[in-house]
């Protein structure tokens, strides 16, 4: 009689997922960041276990220091005279080789942790340094901004006098012509946006008597990289807020404006009825009731 | 007295190692192709560079070895597949070098020779 120990079966140990890119280790599995893989494994696993024809597609090694390997060969089909990819498995490596390959991948199993962290910094410092430039987007946010702020001055209901209108008009005017400057095209860090009206009469002009509004080239300054960096969010996010928030009010403002005028359509008909009309319906509706009150006596005496 | 003598063929000599070391192996032919002007030989390599593995043009530039030995018959017979075309998918006769798989047991399992025609053909 012979018996039988599953302690002998043969258990996944380490699995290499070339495809999914991950390590399995005790079925434990960890994804392997794009730098481990091409900076270590790539060389490692070249040209024993992986070359430009034959693709390693996954490692086993078993607990009982077997191993199995598929790889997938890239042929020619010369009926067709097209390339193709076949999967097979392949052939039985000196079980030293197999060893360290398996070595190599637990040990790259307990480096992953700390490779994953190094390469979300390195993705926080290059979303930081983007993050860090002012781009022409930057520019046209905090330039539309300024329009969408100053769209009241010139509205017919607008409380400012004629001089300021004007100045408004050439403010808003220049803040237009912001994208066509030189600076902008160059370098866009350095552009310059024209101080406000209210800036020129409240600092500019008490300290600049005589210079008209906009009409020297110091009255046009750099936002300053800080104020556009910590701004560029914040305005791109009131616009997007207040283009949304414009357009539910319309759209309530529409459906009530239909809700209105389809309930005022039916008005006028029911008006319309003279008294005579509605005599006469109302007999009309006697009679019927009287006809339904004799049709069930008659139906009753019956029964 | 040696009444009767077979000269060994090439064939007898493969299945043999492969069944005294339980292996498979891939022979090809270079009988031919040592034969070739270098003009010809160029072209040919050329022909063959595009799918071959480089160690396997290697060996043929050198013209001595022959066999290659896989320890699994279905690695070999794919290997040899996508190395040596049969005859019908070669430019030409010169291109044609003649391969075959030899298993563990002594036997040709696959060889570039024509495939039978199929009824449609």
């Amino acid at each position: 009689m012979s018996t039988f120990n599953s302690a002998d079966m043969p258990v996944l140990q380490v699995q290499l997922d070339v495809v999914q890119q991950e390590i399995i280790y005790n079925a434990i599995p960890k994804s392997i960041p794009e730098s481990y893989w091409k900076d270590e494994l790539t060389d490692f696993l070249y040209p024993l276990w992986d070359t430009d024809k034959d693709k390693l597609i996954f490692f086993n090694y078993y607990t009982n220091g077997t191993y199995f390997a598929k790889r997938r060969r890239y042929i020619k089909n010369f009926k067709t005279g097209e390339y193709e990819w076949k999967e097979y498995e392949m052939e039985q490596l000196d079980s030293a080789e197999a060893i360290k390959l398996k070595d190599k991948l637990i040990e790259a199993f307990y480096l992953l942790d700390s490779i994953a962290e190094d390469d979300y910094n390195q993705q926080l410092i290059r979303m930081y340094g983007l993050q860090r430039q002012v781009s022409p987007l930057t520019v046209r946010l905090a330039r539309n901004f300024l329009l969408d702020e100053t769209d009241w001055a010139l509205a017919s209901d607008s409380p400012l006098g004629v001089e300021d209108r004007e100045m408004y008009t050439v403010y808003r005017q220049k803040l237009r012509d912001i994208t066509s400057t030189g600076d902008f095209t160059t370098n866009v860090e350095e552009t310059k946006f024209p101080i406000s009206p209210e800036f020129y009469k409240k600092l500019f002009s008490v300290e600049n008597s005589g210079l008209g509004y906009l009409a020297t080239p110091e009255q046009f300054i750099p936002m300053g990289r800080h104020y556009l960096k910590q701004f560029r969010d914040r305005i791109a996010q009131y616009l997007v807020l207040k283009s949304l928030t414009e357009k539910n009010y319309f759209d309530t403002l529409l459906n009530e404006y239909q809700s209105v005028q389809h309930a005022a359509a039916y008005t006028p008909e029911s008006s319309e009825l003279s008294a005579e009309d509605i005599e006469a319906r109302k007999e009309w509706l006697e009679d019927l009731l009287r006809f339904v009150d004799e049709k069930q006596n008659e139906d009753g005496g019956a029964a | 007295m040696i009444i009767e003598g077979n000269e060994l063929q090439v064939f007898d000599l493969v299945a043999s190692y492969a069944q005294r070391y339980q292996c498979s192996c891939v022979y090809f032919d270079l009988v031919k192709y040592n034969a070739l002007d270098d003009a010809k030989k160029a072209t040919v390599n050329a022909f063959y560079a595009e799918f071959i593995d480089d160690y396997v043009l290697d060996i043929m530039k050198q013209g001595i070895f022959n066999t290659i030995k896989f320890p699994e018959v279905d690695v070999a017979t794919l290997y040899a597949s996508s190395w040596f075309p049969r005859i019908n998918y070669c430019p030409d006769e010169d291109h044609y070098i003649h391969a075959y798989v030899v298993d563990a047991y002594g036997d040709i399992v696959w060889e570039n020779i024509p495939e039978p025609l199929t009824a449609d053909e």
